[in-house]
């Protein structure tokens, strides 16, 4: 605990920079989207949608971002620190608790923008007030990335490979959302494991995108309801602990690696 | 320190053969020799990062502070937060100690006038120094540096090296450092000299004193040990394989004494 805590300080008394400069960051891309796409949402089913879905990119975008840059910003010295005298279960759980709270910060500043561009029923379905459900689902989104963009730093050793697989991670989001076009077999069982699909699930069932149907059609995907709300969290809450765990045991193993 | 090396493999190719030398305490060693010799895994193996066929004996993979080539600092820290933080982790020190601690390793390390300064402005060398001083705070016995002198002009270097030496001496801590830089070669207690024999293999030329090392290789001037034992493609004599045996032979007539 007591290495967790200076660890804590110490990123703090360098770093500290790099959460005014992420949130100032989220809040120009998510006030750009937004105005971008404001027309019409929540009072047609199609700008409703894609609006979600551009902001639900964002939150993606930002939480990779939050991740790969900070990481590969202090890989050098971070795995001679780790080598040297840092615990990894230190380091990974120290890591958490920062990224933590930068998608926090983050989330409430989208949450908060979001609220001043659309006029939507202030009535939540878990929170009590919609504005903190989506507030808590961005959080949830960004979160889920972040921790992806984690397990990537561990798994890729330079900056320039990663730069690489951005695109084909944010791309494989965008498809297997499920927003552009409908899944089906292997495509649909990837697209569980995703933070897009979960995270668009989530947002339509918040926004409540089949009142805004024509009458007579209904998808089976978005329900606005608190328990399948849940439900999509949960899913987003163990992508988070999987990506988590799994960089905590690369980077274990990384550290630990003799060669042969 | 012992180490005993009977052989490592790369893919089946020996990349070492036959490494026996002793590291003692109280001393610094110079770690010499031709590209591609083996210098750098014969640090991997003393630190216990890769596997070989051998022994490394009388020391403990917990009392090694090894400084890397190039400094893995916090360019946004100060040269006095870099080793305070360092310090702070290694747990050595109580609450009251630690500055004082600090304070003495900045002395020790010439860092005076640029503690304040961010590491990303300070020179090549200072920044080396702050590393060495990191590593140092901790307490380690043995100190493992690998071409810390690279890129340094040779009167940096010169100081660096005349640094470490005299804390090794002082503290009684075993010093190996690995250099490209013969030139320095007078301030080191001892000199080993890793050459890559004809068969692409690392062997060792040479290990003791310094001040005999030009009697061995039969030169005036340090610079042509390089010279002799570097293979003829890369402009040397290619003699490695004859300073093998010389000093398999010579080891040999000394252990009988």
């Amino acid at each position: 605990m007591v290495d967790f805590i200076d660890y804590i300080r110490r990123w703090v008394s360098t770093k500290a920079s790099n959460l005014l400069g992420n949130t100032i960051m989220t809040a120009a891309i998510i006030t750009v989207t937004c105005y971008a796409v404001q027309k019409d949402v929540f009072e047609s089913y199609s700008a409703t949608k894609a609006c979600l879905f551009s902001v639900l990119m964002c939150c993606i975008w930002c939480g990779l971002f939050n991740s790969i840059a900070l990481f590969y910003s202090e890989r050098d010295y971070l795995l001679d620190d780790l080598d040297k005298y840092l615990p990894v279960r230190t380091y990974v759980s120290a890591n958490f608790f920062i990224q933590f709270f930068l998608s926090a910060v983050e989330s409430v500043v989208c949450a908060f923008v979001f609220s001043l561009f659309f006029d939507f029923s202030s009535s939540g379905y878990i929170m009590g007030n919609r504005s903190l459900d989506f507030c808590v689902t961005f959080f949830l989104i960004t979160l889920s990335a972040d921790m992806l963009g984690f397990l990537m730093g561990m798994l890729i050793n330079s900056i320039t490979s990663i730069m690489t697989i951005i695109p084909v991670i944010l791309i494989s989001q965008l498809l297997l959302s499920g927003c552009l076009f409908d899944l089906h077999g292997v495509m649909e069982d990837a697209a569980n494991i995703t933070t897009a699909r979960w995270g668009f699930y989530a947002l339509g069932s918040i926004a409540d995108l089949n009142s805004l149907l024509m009458p007579g059609q209904e998808l089976s995907i978005f329900h606005a309801d608190p328990a399948y709300i849940m439900y999509c969290w949960r899913y987003l809450f163990l992508l988070i602990l999987i990506c988590s765990l799994l960089s905590g045991i690369m980077l274990y193993f990384k550290m630990n690696r003799v060669e042969n | 320190m012992r180490v005993d090396i009977k052989e490592k493999l790369y893919s089946g190719k020996p990349a070492l053969r036959d490494i026996r030398v002793n590291f003692p305490r109280g001393k610094a060693t110079l770690i010499i020799g031709t590209s591609g010799a083996g210098k750098s895994t014969l640090i991997k193996c003393m630190i216990g990062t890769t596997s070989y066929e051998g022994t490394v004996t009388e020391y403990n993979r917990e009392e090694i502070a090894y400084i890397p080539q190039h400094p893995a600092l916090n360019v946004r820290e100060t040269a006095q937060e870099a080793i305070y933080w360092s310090a702070l982790f290694s747990r050595l020190y109580s609450k009251d100690a630690l500055a004082a601690e600090v304070d003495r390793y900045i002395h020790t390390m010439g860092l005076q006038s640029v503690r304040d300064n961010e590491i990303r402005r300070l020179s090549g060398g200072q920044q080396q120094r702050v590393s060495i001083a990191k590593e140092l705070i901790r307490g380690k016995n043995i100190i493992i540096a690998d071409e810390i002198d690279t890129g340094l002009d040779c009167g940096v270097s010169r100081d660096l090296v005349s640094k470490l030496c005299s804390i090794t001496r002082k503290e009684n801590k075993t010093t190996i450092i690995i250099s490209h830089n013969i030139v320095n070669i007078e301030l080191y207690d001892r000199v080993v000299v890793l050459v890559k024999s004809s068969s692409k293999c690392g062997g060792i030329a040479y290990a003791g004193s310094p001040k005999q090392i030009r009697s061995f290789f039969e030169v005036d001037d340090y610079v042509d040990i390089l010279t002799r034992v570097n293979a003829a493609d890369e402009g040397g004599r290619g003699e490695a394989d004859y300073f093998i045996r010389k000093f398999a032979s010579y080891r040999e007539r000394q252990g009988k004494k």
